[in-house]
């Protein structure tokens, strides 16, 4: 099956601590191993230094062509996250932009997220959003809804969020979801095809964080056609990249 | 999918709060079939969430409408103070393999007395437990109670972000076992088997299925760097070996 996987991790995890972090040999060999045509990784150290996080993973995406990065802004840092932008989202190795809802107090529904996300227009690039609470969930929505003609995706960090995702993002055709494999109870990949349709369910492993195969376990076993499995793990993810 | 017949330490069946998905014992069955897992310990989801001796009930008739495939886990519900310590003791005789706690999702804390109560019953009745561990600390507070108890107790829902704690634990007790349902970190099961000497040889594969997708559970076990014999331990050999102490 042709692959993309959308949301890989580089860099220490706050999740992992305790586990043998993975190497760049080890994401070569994981995009070798399952013929990925693309891994699109986010800076963890980006959470904590906006613009030396960027960079870091920007000089590491040169060493392989598979390799593609999620360009992590923050409305809390609106003249950095302006800069990188114009510094980055030309260049072909970054597919989009990654804002980290942690906590509420990180919701993008405020002044400066909506003006920030506004001034992202002009890039013509996806917008990945991950959500850790019902606030957080209701604000992307709540910027999807405000900002219609920008690509936005949602990362559920947890079973419930996930469930009550589907029916809140059903009528937003600019909000994909991005379920993932640490959270997702079974059937949701049916139950997200059915509610939103095929072309807006997107598939990521979280590898540096998770071991691929749990992300691979859980398309597998949906019980979706194969021509839809096909979509979620390739089709929709190629037409982000262009 | 592995080659050899799977035992999985952790499977559940009945109702879900706010969820619709059929999670019955025939579907249970099904998804068993078709990734080649010849048994497993299962629980009825009405203990854990309604009431424990109407889910006991329900696990030991699941278990004993299809013997070869289902062994009978029952829950305990140390709310339920005192009645659970007859509890204990009436499904300990008629058989049941193990006693799994419910902490977090009946929202009591560890540090609890009836729950102290009732997991020394447990250990006098020789029937090892199960334990949800889902947040920092839990392992450290169950350790902390249990020992110098005998039965091996499973710690349930570790994830890679308290595994630490975790093999902390494993370390210094080695009737603690860990199972494998939410270790789907990157190179977990290298860790452990690096960490703690002998570690790989108190791991259980544990899918939380049908809820969970039973591959998502598998792939990471499979798939790690561990030798196939380790992997047998993982799957199976390590459960066959607690069960028959």
């Amino acid at each position: 099956m042709a692959l993309i996987d959308l949301i890989c991790h580089y860099g220490i995890q706050e999740k992992t601590l305790s586990l043998n972090a993975a190497s760049t040999e080890d994401a070569k060999a994981y995009a070798d191993r399952l013929n990925l045509d693309a891994l699109c990784f986010i800076s963890s150290e980006a959470a904590l230094d906006l613009d030396g996080g960027n960079a870091n993973l920007h000089q590491w995406l040169a060493s392989d062509a598979r390799f593609r990065g999620w360009l992590r802004l923050s409305q809390h840092q609106m003249d950095t996250s302006m800069q990188l932008a114009h510094k980055y989202l030309t260049k072909p190795q970054w597919i989009g932009v990654a804002f980290a809802q942690r906590t509420d107090a990180d919701a993008v529904n405020t002044d400066s997220g909506l003006e920030l996300i506004n001034a992202l227009r002009r890039f013509d690039c996806p917008v990945l959003l991950s959500v850790t609470s019902p606030h957080t969930l209701d604000a992307a929505i709540a910027v999807a809804k405000a900002i219609n003609n920008i690509r936005f995706i949602i990362s559920p960090q947890s079973a419930s969020l996930t469930s009550n995702a589907l029916p809140a993002i059903k009528s937003l055709l600019n909000l994909s979801l991005l379920p993932s494999a640490q959270y997702v109870e079974r059937d949701v990949i049916a139950e997200a095809v059915e509610a939103i349709g095929p072309r807006r369910v997107l598939w990521g492993s979280d590898w540096g964080i998770c071991n691929p195969t749990a992300a691979m376990g859980m398309i597998k076993d949906s019980a979706i056609s194969a021509a839809t499995r096909e979509r979620i793990a390739y089709s929709n993810a190629a037409a982000l990249l262009k | 999918m592995a080659t050899f017949p799977v035992f999985d330490s952790c499977t559940i069946f009945g109702p879900w709060p706010g969820r619709s998905a059929d999670l019955s014992v025939e579907t249970l069955l099904k998804v068993m079939s078709a990734n080649n897992i010849a048994r497993s310990l299962a629980t009825a989801t009405h203990g854990i969430f309604y009431d424990f001796r109407q889910g006991n009930t329900l696990t030991l008739e699941a278990a004993k409408a299809h013997p070869q495939q289902l062994y009978p886990v029952g829950t305990l519900d140390p709310r339920a103070y005192p009645a659970c310590l007859e509890e204990a003791e009436k499904r300990a005789a008629e058989g049941f393999r193990l006693f799994r706690f419910f902490p977090h999702y009946q929202q009591w804390p560890l540090n609890y007395a009836p729950f102290r109560e009732i997991i020394n019953k447990c250990n006098e009745l020789k029937v090892p437990i199960a334990v949800q561990v889902e947040d920092p600390g839990d392992c450290t507070v169950l350790a902390d109670m249990v020992a110098s108890f005998d039965i091996p107790l499973l710690l349930s829902g570790v994830r890679p972000g308290h595994l630490g704690e975790a093999l902390a634990i494993m370390k210094n007790n080695p009737r603690f076992y860990l199972e494998s349902t939410y270790l789907q970190g990157y190179a977990a099961f290298e860790t452990i088997r690096d960490a703690i000497p002998g570690g790989i040889e108190r791991v259980t594969f544990a899918s939380f299925s049908p809820l969970r997708y039973l591959s998502a559970a598998l792939g990471p076990v499979v798939s790690a760097k561990l030798t196939e014999d380790d992997k047998a331990l993982i799957l199976g050999g390590n459960l066959k070996r607690l069960l028959e102490k």
